[in-house]
């Protein structure tokens, strides 16, 4: 399965000697250098049909339409700043929660509809070159994902470059681990993993998030799902 | 006298380096931190973002901006030094930031900025480009994007002859003191300061030591890189 595919460990400064795509999708992890092109980061490259760089540690950089799940961490004049473990805060609008035309401030208590410390799913609708993000949730489109207020539900947190993978693969691990499993789970793109159970979810989800976050490749994730079914067995739940 | 016969301080060789060793992900609450061992230099760096800047009117609109804070411990020197950040460290800490802005991919991340906390254990000669080249590792591990790797290295004149990697005795000794900086890959230079006088010629054969010498350490920094990558791969 893997055929042609030559891997290898690269740092800052390293060339890389492989055929690159015209167009790079991680622009951010090579560096063009005239007609060269040199590894930004520390990390996996992988050489095949499609070249890229899997990163050992990710700073979290949102797009349009990711979806996130944040910490509310403030309030501004007209809405409540959200920690969405990136290198800047995300600013939820209060319309986006509060069910009205038009929101007055000084009517509306922002803290009787989130306070500080509630979580949030929200979608980024928009990313500032200036280093700030817009988050909805009335207004986004998204489906299966929760977006709003988060309660009831469980949050494991995994790497964003392991979720960006988890997530680039449409009926992938996720959708092996809701059939398996029977757990309803959500993954959003800063890393925030939801679930909903008890104890033993709970334990089940915390040994899949050790194991994700043990694998360079989610290649070899495919042989996780059996170990999950032997866990949930030798747990012992009757 | 020949170069061969000429015997330092420490016993080393004029083109020399001292013993090197950088460790990785030495304080578990920074984003990226790096050690280096050079000698009896003992040097740890702390990185901190990117995150946003305060205060805001401070920010750069089209890239971060890097603080960095270079600092020798009281206990680091033979002679107990004041804690507080003297004339020769905040210049220290301006010529390591200068140096760093060169390699980071600032750009990437406006209104932000990056934090590189520089403390010097215990101090034993050539300790800013100690600083520059476990700083330099320190970034990587942050997952900071760079363009090279930055690592240095010092070249003195120290009784009449050329000698890499210099030590506390020789330097306070020496006539003159060389620092490089440079960029391995790209083939760049980072940081060059001459305290000192050098003839055209020793300042050439110098320069070249300097550049062999920073190589050397630089397959240190791959080495400690690789190693991290691998320990995190074999993790659980």
């Amino acid at each position: 399965m893997n055929e042609g595919i030559t891997k290898n460990i690269v740092i800052p400064g390293f060339k890389i000697k492989c055929k690159l795509p015209k167009r790079l999708f991680d622009e951010y992890f090579i560096n063009k250098v005239g007609n060269e092109y040199f590894s930004s980061i520390v990390g996996l490259l992988s050489c095949g049909k499609i070249t890229r760089i899997i990163p050992y540690k990710e700073i979290y950089r949102p797009k349009r339409g990711d979806y996130v799940v944040g910490a509310v961490i403030g309030y501004a004049p007209n809405g409540w700043i959200l920690e969405i473990g990136s290198y800047a805060k995300a600013f939820l609008p209060a319309v986006e929660i509060i069910d009205k035309h038009r929101v007055d401030m000084r009517e509306d208590e922002l803290s009787s509809y989130l306070s500080i410390g509630d979580f949030v799913g929200a979608q980024i609708s928009e990313v500032h070159k200036l280093g700030y993000f817009v988050a909805i949730v009335r207004s986004s489109k998204k489906k299966n994902v929760i977006l709003g207020k988060i309660k009831e539900y469980y949050l494991l947190k995994i790497s964003t470059n392991k979720a960006s993978m988890i997530l680039s693969r449409k009926n992938g691990i996720l959708a092996q681990l809701r059939e398996k499993l029977k757990i309803d789970i959500y993954l959003a793109n800063n890393g925030v993993m939801l679930f909903k159970g008890g104890t033993h979810e709970y334990y089940l989800m915390s040994k899949i998030v050790d194991a994700i976050e043990s694998t360079v490749e989610l290649s070899e994730l495919n042989s996780l799902i059996s170990y999950i079914e032997k866990e949930g067995v030798s747990y012992g739940r009757s | 006298m020949d170069d061969r016969d000429f015997v330092r301080p420490d016993g080393r060789q004029c083109n020399e380096l001292r013993p090197c060793l950088i460790r990785t992900h030495i304080i578990g609450n920074a984003d990226g931190s790096a050690e280096i061992r050079l000698g009896n230099n003992w040097i740890v760096v702390a990185v901190y973002g990117p995150k946003e800047h305060h205060p805001k009117f401070e920010s750069s609109q089209d890239r971060a901006i890097v603080n960095c804070r270079y600092h020798m411990v009281p206990y680091s020197t033979s002679e107990r030094k004041s804690p507080k950040l003297s004339r020769r460290e905040i210049e220290l800490s301006k010529v390591l930031r200068n140096a760093l802005e060169q390699v980071i991919l600032l750009e990437e991340f406006p209104e932000m900025s990056i934090d590189v906390y520089i403390e010097v254990l215990q101090a034993d000669g050539s300790t800013r480009v100690a600083s520059l080249t476990a700083a330099a590792v320190a970034l990587a591990e942050a997952g900071i994007p760079m363009k090279d790797l930055v690592v240095g290295c010092t070249v003195g004149k120290y009784r009449g002859r050329l000698v890499l990697d210099m030590n506390e005795e020789e330097d306070r000794d020496s006539d003159a003191d060389l620092s490089v900086a440079i960029l391995p890959n790209l083939r760049r230079v980072a940081l060059l300061q001459l305290d000192g006088k050098l003839t055209h010629e020793e300042f050439k054969i110098a320069f070249e030591m300097a550049k062999e010498g920073a190589i050397k350490l630089h397959e240190e920094q791959v080495k400690s890189l690789v190693k991290a990558f691998e320990r995190a791969e074999a993790k659980g």
